[in-house]
C-alpha cells in the first residue's frame, strides 16, 4: 500500500535520502539541545544544591523553642494555618564527660518522624540509632566530647536527667555504641551556648525506646516552620506572651530577621525563651558562595555554547536550505505557500529535535549529574519530573527558534529559483564591482567570494569573535584562580582563631566572668604544642570618655552604632528628613532625649558626668614593631614604651566626619552613616547625590588629656531584667595623654581594626589603663616549617579541641587553600572542556560554511578545472578566504579582549585582580586556522577527486 | 600533421548493475586547422567521447595523444597546465564563473598561467565575436548567446591549439546558434585552431570539413569534405 503524502512523510522522505547533508545539521541540534538542557539542570543544581548546603548545615526549619508547650501550642497554630509544619525533639538527659567541662557537652534526643525531616539529619557515616544504647552524633560534639569519630565506638559518658524543663543535678553513667556520625548542625544553628552547663540544642540522637531514670521527664524541643503566607504574622503570634520580654531589642533583633527572612532562605531563627538569635555562620555562608559562584560560572558557560549551538543550527540548517533551493524554487512554482514551505521544511528540523530529545536530555542530565558528582559533596543535583520536562520543552524550543531564521528565509525563496539561481544573480547586481585587468585567480576568486557572501563571513567572523574574548577571559580567570591563595592574600599566619559568637553580655559594661574571650591558659597551650612556631594577636574592651559636655564630633558619631547615649525615635521618613533639615533640626528628629540604659549606666557607675564609650584596642607588641609603617598617622609618634606604661594612648579617628543618609523607595530610611570627608568620599556622596546634614571636626590634638573610665562586672550571670546594666559595676579611671592620632589599623592577618573611634594600645597599656588582664580577641598561629597534610589535621584536631565549647573557632589558611586549590583544579577541567567544546563548536561553523560552498561550487570547481586550474589554485582561493574571516574575527576578539580587559581595569580603579592572558587563546586560534585550512584542503581535493566532468554535471 | 590522436578508446560506466561502453574501441586522429564536427544520435556518447579526447574525463582503456606524448602520462598538474595553454572548451551551458566580469572570465586561462595578456590578440577576438560593450557586466546580466561569446573568447584567450565544443548551440535560439556557429568557425579559421564540435544537429555538422557520426560508442561514419 502507498504511503499517503502528507508533510510528516514528505519530510521523513527528505531525511532518509539526503542523510548525509543532514550530518552537520544533526550535530548542531543534538549540542544545542544538550546545553540548553543543561543550562535548566545546572540551575536546577544550583537552587538544590542550595537548599541541600541550607538544610545540612542549619536544617530545614525557621524556628526552635526550647520547652515551647509553656507558650506555644503547634498543633492549635498548624490549624489556625500559622505553622506549615512542626516535630518535637524529645530531650533524654543532658551528656558530658567530665564536671570541669561539663558545657561541652549536648543534650541526648529523639526525634519524632517530623523533626527528623525537619532538622534534616545528614549522615556522613552510619545510621540512626535503633536500640538502646546506640546513639548517632555529630562530628563536633564528639570531638568537643573528647572522643575520636568512629563508628562502632563505645562511648561512656555522665548523663543528666531531664526533669521537663532543665536537667536533675545528679548524672549516671551511660555507655553507647556510635551507630552514626552526623554533619555539624547545632554549632552553626545556636553557635555553641552554654549556659549553667546546658547547651539548649541536641547534637546527640537515640531510638525511642530510650529511657528515662525514673524521677525524670523529658524536656521538649520544637522545630517549626511556619506557613510562608503568614510568616511575618506566625512570627509575631508564637513571640506573643514574650513581647514585654524582648522588647528592649525586639525592633532591632526583629528588624534584622525580618529583612533576613525576607531576602535569604535557610536562615534559622532560635529563639530560646528570652534569648534570641538567628543561626548560620560565616563560614557556612562563604562555603555557599563557593557553591553559587562555580555553579553561576557553569551556567554562564553552557549558555555560551547553547548560543554558540543555536548560530550552528541557523548555519547549518541555511546551508542545507541553500543547497535546496531549486527544490524549494520548484514547490513554490507548483503552488507550495510560504507557510507550507516552513511547515515542510521545519517539521524536519522537528522530527530530528524529537528522536535526539530524549538522548540529548539525558545525556545533559548525566553530564550534570557527572558534573555534581566530580564537584564533591557540595553539589547536589535532583531533578522533578518538571525539570526534566521543561529541559526537554526549552532544549526543543531552543532548536525551533534557532531554525526559524533560515527557514523564514528559505520560505522566501522565488519560483524562479527552480529555474535559475536568481539569488544569486540579484546579490551580483546590487553589489558593484571594480573589474580588475590584471589579477591573481585564487585572490580575486576569494575576494569575489567574501564579496557576496558577505553575511556567511559576518556571521563566522562573530562567532570566533566570541569565541576568542570568551577563551581571554576563560584563561584569565582560571590563572587568577590558580594565582590567588585564598588565604594567604588576606592573611600572613597559617592558623587563625576567630571568634564564632558572643555569650549574653552587657554592651555597657564589661563582664570579663561571661565573655572571658581567648584566655591566657588557652594561647598557652597552644604555644605549648610543638607544631606551632609563635602565637600573638589581638584583645578589646569597652570603655568610656569622661567629660562634661558631649563634642559636636561625639554628637555626630551617636548616630551610628556607636550610640550609647541617645534614644532613637521611630525610623524617620522621607516626609519628616528633607534635605533642607538644619543639623539641630535633625538631631530632634532623630534622637528623643537620653536612653534610660544611659541614665542608668551614669547611675550605676557613680558620675554626673557625661559618658562617650568607644572600644580599646590592645595589640601584642611584635604586630606593632612588625607593621608600623602600615599604620595611617595623622598626627603624633608611636611611642611602644608610653603604650606599655599606660601613659600614653593612640587615638584611632577622622579628623573630619560627616552624617547623611537616604531612603528607599518605600520612603523609609535605607542607609545611614558617619563618613570621613576626605576629597574623595565628598566626590562620591556628591555623585550620588547626597546630602551631608552635619559635620564635625576631631576636637582632641596630641598631647591632650583623655579620662578614661572602664567598667566591669563580675557578675556570673547576665540578666536582661537589669535592662543589660548590673546594679554592681566596679569603675576603673585613668587618665591618659594622646601620644597619637591614626586614622585607621590596616595590617594583615585580618587584623585591621576600622571605628568610628576608638583607642589603640598594646596589651600591657590596656593592662595598666584597665587593671584587668582580658581575654584575646584574635590569635594568629604560625607552624613551624611547611605545612602538609598530616600537620595540618594535627594542628586543626588541636586546636579544635583545645577551642571547643567556648565562642572561637580555628581556622586553617592551609584547608582554606587546598579546598580553593582543589576547585581550581576542577574548574580548570571544567574551563579546557568548554573551551576545547567552543573551539569545536567554531570551527565546525568555519568548516560547515566553507565546505558548504565548496559543495555549493561543483560547477564552478569544475569550470575552473577545465579552464585550466589545479588543486593548488583552487585550495588556495579557499584558504583565503578562511584566512579572511580569521583575520576579521580574530582582530575584533583579540582587540574587543584587550579593550575589555583595560575597560575593566579602568573601572576598577586598578583593583581588578584579572591577569592578562592571551597566548592560550592565540594558540587555539593558531591551531584551528590550521585544522580549519587542512579540512578544506581535503574538502578540494574530495572535490578534484571527481571527473571535471561530473563536477560540471551534478549541478 | 596530426594533432591529436586516440587509439583503442574505450570508456564504460556502471548504470545499475550494467557496464556501459559510451566510447568502444575507438582509433582516430585530427589534423592541425581541421574542423570536425562529431555528430550521432541521444545517448551515442559523442560527449563522452570529446570530454576523454579532451581530458575532461579518463579513458577505462586505450590512449589519447597530444602531438607525440599520451595524455596518460602527464599528472594532474601538467594536465591543468595543459588544458590553459593548449586547449580550449565551449560548453552548452556556457559555465562561466559567476563571480567574475565577462572580461575577467576571458582572462582567466592566461592569469592561470601568470602571463601578461596579449591585448592586442583579445581585443580582436573580443572584436570578432562582438562583446566589447558586454564584458564589464557580470554573467548574471548577459542573455545566453552573450555568454556563449564570452565562453568562446575565454576558450580562445590563450591562443590554443584545439578548441573542443559540446553542443555550444544547444541552449540557443536558432539566430544566435547560427551566429556563435558562424563566429566559431570563422575564428577557428582565422586563428588556425583545430576546432573538435559535438552536435546533434545536421545542419551544424554539416558545415565542417570533416564528420564523425557517432553510434553506440563506436565511429560509424568518418565523412572528410563530403567523402566517406
Amino acid at each position: 500500500m502507498k504511503k499517503k503524502l502528507t508533510i510528516t512523510n514528505l519530510a521523513l522522505g527528505n531525511l532518509k535520502q539526503r542523510k548525509k547533508q543532514y550530518t552537520t545539521l544533526i550535530i548542531g541540534i543534538v549540542l544545542a539541545m544538550f546545553f540548553s538542557s543543561s543550562v535548566l539542570f545546572f540551575v536546577s543544581c544550583l537552587i538544590s544544591s542550595n537548599e541541600e548546603h541550607n538544610k545540612r548545615t542549619v536544617g530545614d526549619f525557621y524556628g526552635y523553642f526550647y520547652s515551647p508547650e509553656e507558650f506555644l501550642d503547634a498543633e492549635k497554630g498548624k490549624e489556625d494555618g500559622y505553622i506549615e509544619q512542626f516535630g518535637y525533639a524529645h530531650i533524654v538527659g543532658y551528656a558530658y564527660t567530665d564536671e570541669e567541662n561539663q558545657d561541652k557537652g549536648t543534650p541526648i534526643a529523639w526525634l519524632d518522624e517530623d523533626a527528623k525531616e525537619l532538622y534534616h539529619l545528614y549522615f556522613t557515616e552510619g545510621k540512626y540509632p535503633e536500640k538502646t544504647g546506640e546513639i548517632a552524633i555529630e562530628k563536633d560534639a564528639i570531638i568537643r566530647l573528647g572522643f575520636e569519630p568512629a563508628l562502632g565506638e563505645k562511648i561512656t559518658l555522665s548523663v543528666l536527667t531531664p526533669d521537663g524543663y532543665d536537667y536533675l543535678p545528679d548524672a549516671e553513667e551511660k555507655t553507647y555504641t556510635i551507630t552514626g556520625i552526623l554533619s555539624d548542625k547545632r554549632k552553626n544553628i545556636e553557635r555553641t551556648r552554654g549556659v549553667d552547663g546546658v547547651a539548649p540544642m541536641a547534637a546527640a540522637f537515640v531510638c525511642e525506646k530510650e529511657e528515662i531514670p525514673v524521677g525524670g521527664k523529658e524536656n521538649l524541643a520544637l522545630y517549626f516552620n511556619p506557613t510562608e503566607e503568614s510568616m511575618k504574622e506566625t512570627i509575631d503570634v508564637v513571640f506573643q506572651g514574650f513581647e514585654d520580654k524582648i522588647s528592649p531589642y525586639d525592633k532591632y533583633f526583629r528588624k534584622e530577621i525580618y529583612a533576613k527572612i525576607e531576602k535569604v532562605t535557610g536562615i534559622s531563627i532560635e529563639y530560646r525563651n528570652n534569648d534570641f538569635m538567628e543561626g548560620i555562620s560565616t563560614s557556612n555562608y562563604e562555603r555557599n558562595e563557593s557553591v553559587f559562584n562555580s555553579s553561576f560560572l557553569t551556567i554562564t558557560l553552557t549558555a555560551v555554547l547553547m548560543l554558540a549551538s543555536c548560530i550552528g543550527i541557523v548555519n547549518a540548517f541555511t546551508t542545507n536550505l541553500q543547497e535546496r533551493r531549486k527544490q524549494i524554487g520548484l514547490l513554490r512554482a507548483v503552488g507550495t505557500t510560504r507557510r507550507q514551505i516552513i511547515n515542510i521544511f521545519g517539521r524536519e528540523a522537528f522530527i530530528i529535535t524529537l528522536i535526539t530529545a530524549p538522548v540529548c536530555v539525558f545525556a545533559s542530565y548525566f553530564g550534570v549529574k557527572l558534573f555534581a558528582t566530580l564537584m564533591g559533596d557540595a553539589f547536589i543535583f535532583l531533578p522533578n519530573i518538571y525539570v526534566l520536562l521543561g529541559s526537554t520543552a526549552v532544549s526543543v524550543i531552543c532548536v525551533m527558534l534557532a531554525a526559524i531564521i533560515p527557514l523564514i528565509s528559505a520560505s522566501r525563496t522565488s519560483p524562479m529559483q527552480a529555474i535559475r539561481n536568481i539569488e544569486l544573480s540579484r546579490k551580483m547586481t546590487r553589489r558593484k564591482i571594480r573589474q580588475q585587468k590584471n589579477f591573481k585567480v585564487p585572490s580575486l576568486l576569494a575576494k569575489r567570494s567574501l564579496k557576496f557572501y558577505k553575511a556567511k563571513q559576518v556571521g563566522v567572523s562573530i562567532i570566533l569573535t566570541l569565541t576568542i574574548i570568551l577563551t581571554c577571559f576563560g584563561f584569565s580567570l582560571l590563572k587568577a584562580e590558580f594565582q590567588n591563595s585564598e588565604w594567604y592574600s588576606y592573611n600572613t599566619s597559617d592558623y587563625v582563631v576567630r571568634r564564632s559568637g558572643y555569650p549574653d553580655s552587657s554592651g555597657y559594661v564589661n563582664m570579663p566572668e561571661i565573655d572571658k574571650g581567648i584566655t591566657l591558659n588557652e594561647v598557652q597551650a597552644v604555644n605549648d604544642y610543638p607544631v606551632f612556631k609563635s602565637v600573638y594577636g589581638y584583645k578589646e574592651c569597652m570603655s568610656y570618655i569622661i567629660c562634661d559636655e558631649y563634642s559636636e564630633y561625639m554628637n555626630l558619631l551617636q548616630y551610628t552604632w556607636n550610640n550609647t547615649r541617645y534614644q532613637e525615635t521611630s525610623v524617620p521618613s522621607r516626609t519628616i528628613i528633607t534635605d533642607d533639615l538644619t543639623s539641630e533640626e535633625l538631631f530632634d528628629i532623630w534622637f528623643d532625649g537620653e536612653s534610660e540604659y544611659y541614665k542608668k549606666i551614669k547611675q550605676n557607675s557613680g558620675t554626673e558626668q557625661e559618658m562617650f564609650q568607644l572600644d580599646i584596642l590592645a595589640y601584642d607588641p611584635e604586630i606593632i614593631e612588625n607593621n608600623i609603617n602600615k599604620f595611617e598617622v595623622i598626627d603624633g609618634k608611636i611611642d611602644i614604651e608610653k603604650l606599655n606604661s599606660g601613659e600614653e594612648i593612640v587615638l584611632m579617628a577622622y579628623e573630619d566626619i560627616g552624617f547623611t543618609c537616604d531612603f528607599g523607595k518605600d520612603g523609609y530610611l535605607s542607609t545611614y552613616g558617619v563618613w570621613e570627608l576626605t576629597k574623595e568620599n565628598l566626590e562620591k556622596l556628591g555623585n550620588e547625590g547626597r546630602k551631608i546634614y552635619a559635620t564635625a571636626t576631631l576636637d582632641y590634638n596630641v598631647g591632650d588629656k583623655i579620662n578614661l573610665r572602664t567598667l566591669y562586672s563580675y557578675n556570673t550571670e547576665y540578666n536582661w531584667e537589669e535592662y543589660e546594666i548590673p546594679e554592681n559595676i566596679t569603675a576603673v579611671d585613668k587618665e591618659v595623654t594622646v601620644g597619637a592620632i591614626i586614622k585607621a589599623i590596616r595590617i594583615s592577618d585580618n587584623l585591621d581594626f576600622y571605628s568610628d573611634m576608638g583607642i589603640f594600645t598594646t596589651v600591657s597599656g590596656m593592662y595598666a589603663l584597665t587593671n584587668h588582664e582580658h581575654g584575646y580577641e584574635k590569635l594568629c598561629i604560625d607552624i613551624k616549617g611547611e605545612n602538609d597534610d598530616e600537620t595540618d589535621k594535627d594542628a586543626t584536631d588541636y586546636l579544635t579541641t583545645v577551642f571547643s565549647g567556648s565562642y572561637f573557632k580555628p581556622i586553617s589558611g592551609y584547608a582554606v587553600d587546598k579546598e580553593s586549590r582543589s576547585m581550581a583544579q576542577i574548574l580548570l577541567i571544567a574551563m579546557l572542556s568548554v573551551v576545547i567544546l567552543l573551539f569545536s563548536i567554531c570551527a565546525s561553523i568555519v568548516n560547515n560554511s566553507l565546505t558548504a560552498k565548496i559543495r555549493e561550487s561543483k560547477k564552478e570547481i569544475g569550470t575552473l578545472r577545465a579552464v585550466g586550474a589545479s588543486t593548488k589554485e583552487l585550495t588556495e582561493s579557499y584558504i583565503r578566504q578562511l584566512i579572511s574571516m580569521f583575520v576579521w574575527g580574530g582582530s575584533f576578539g583579540f582587540a574587543g579582549y584587550i579593550v575589555a580587559h583595560f575597560a575593566i581595569k579602568i573601572y576598577t580603579k586598578g583593583q581588578s585582580e584579572l591577569p592578562f592572558e592571551i597566548w592560550q587563546s592565540a594558540v587555539l586560534f593558531v591551531l584551528l586556522l590550521g585544522i580549519c585550512s587542512l579540512n578544506l584542503y581535503f574538502s578540494v581535493k574530495k572535490q578534484m577527486k571527481h571527473s571535471i566532468v561530473e563536477n560540471i554535471r551534478e549541478l | 600533421m596530426t594533432i591529436l590522436e586516440c587509439k583503442n578508446l574505450t570508456k564504460e560506466y556502471l548504470s545499475g548493475e550494467n557496464v556501459v561502453k559510451a566510447v568502444d574501441d575507438v582509433t582516430i586522429s585530427f589534423e592541425q586547422g581541421e574542423f570536425c564536427a562529431i555528430t550521432g544520435p541521444s545517448g551515442s556518447g559523442k560527449s563522452t567521447f570529446l570530454h576523454v579526447l579532451s581530458s575532461l574525463e579518463n579513458p577505462t582503456s586505450g590512449e589519447v595523444r597530444y602531438g607525440e606524448k599520451p595524455l596518460l602520462s602527464y599528472n594532474d598538474n601538467q594536465l591543468s597546465i595543459l588544458r590553459r595553454r593548449r586547449f580550449g572548451f565551449v560548453f552548452q551551458a556556457y559555465n562561466l564563473v559567476q563571480e567574475l566580469t565577462g572580461y575577467e572570465n576571458i582572462l582567466l586561462p592566461i592569469m592561470l598561467d601568470n602571463k601578461k595578456p596579449d591585448e592586442e590578440y583579445l581585443n580582436k577576438v573580443i572584436d570578432i565575436l562582438g562583446i566589447e560593450d558586454r564584458l564589464h557586466h557580470l554573467p548574471s546580466a548577459l542573455s545566453g548567446g552573450q555568454q556563449q561569446r564570452i565562453a568562446i573568447a575565454r576558450a580562445l584567450a590563450n591562443r590554443p591549439s584545439i578548441l573542443f565544443a559540446d553542443e555550444p548551440t544547444g541552449n540557443l535560439d536558432g539566430k544566435s546558434g547560427r551566429e556563435v556557429l558562424s563566429l566559431l568557425k570563422y575564428v577557428s579559421k582565422q586563428l588556425g585552431v583545430t576546432l573538435i564540435l559535438v552536435t546533434h544537429d545536421l545542419h551544424v555538422a554539416e558545415q565542417a570539413e570533416r564528420i564523425l557520426t557517432i553510434e553506440d560508442g563506436k565511429i560509424v561514419k568518418d565523412t572528410k569534405n563530403g567523402v566517406i
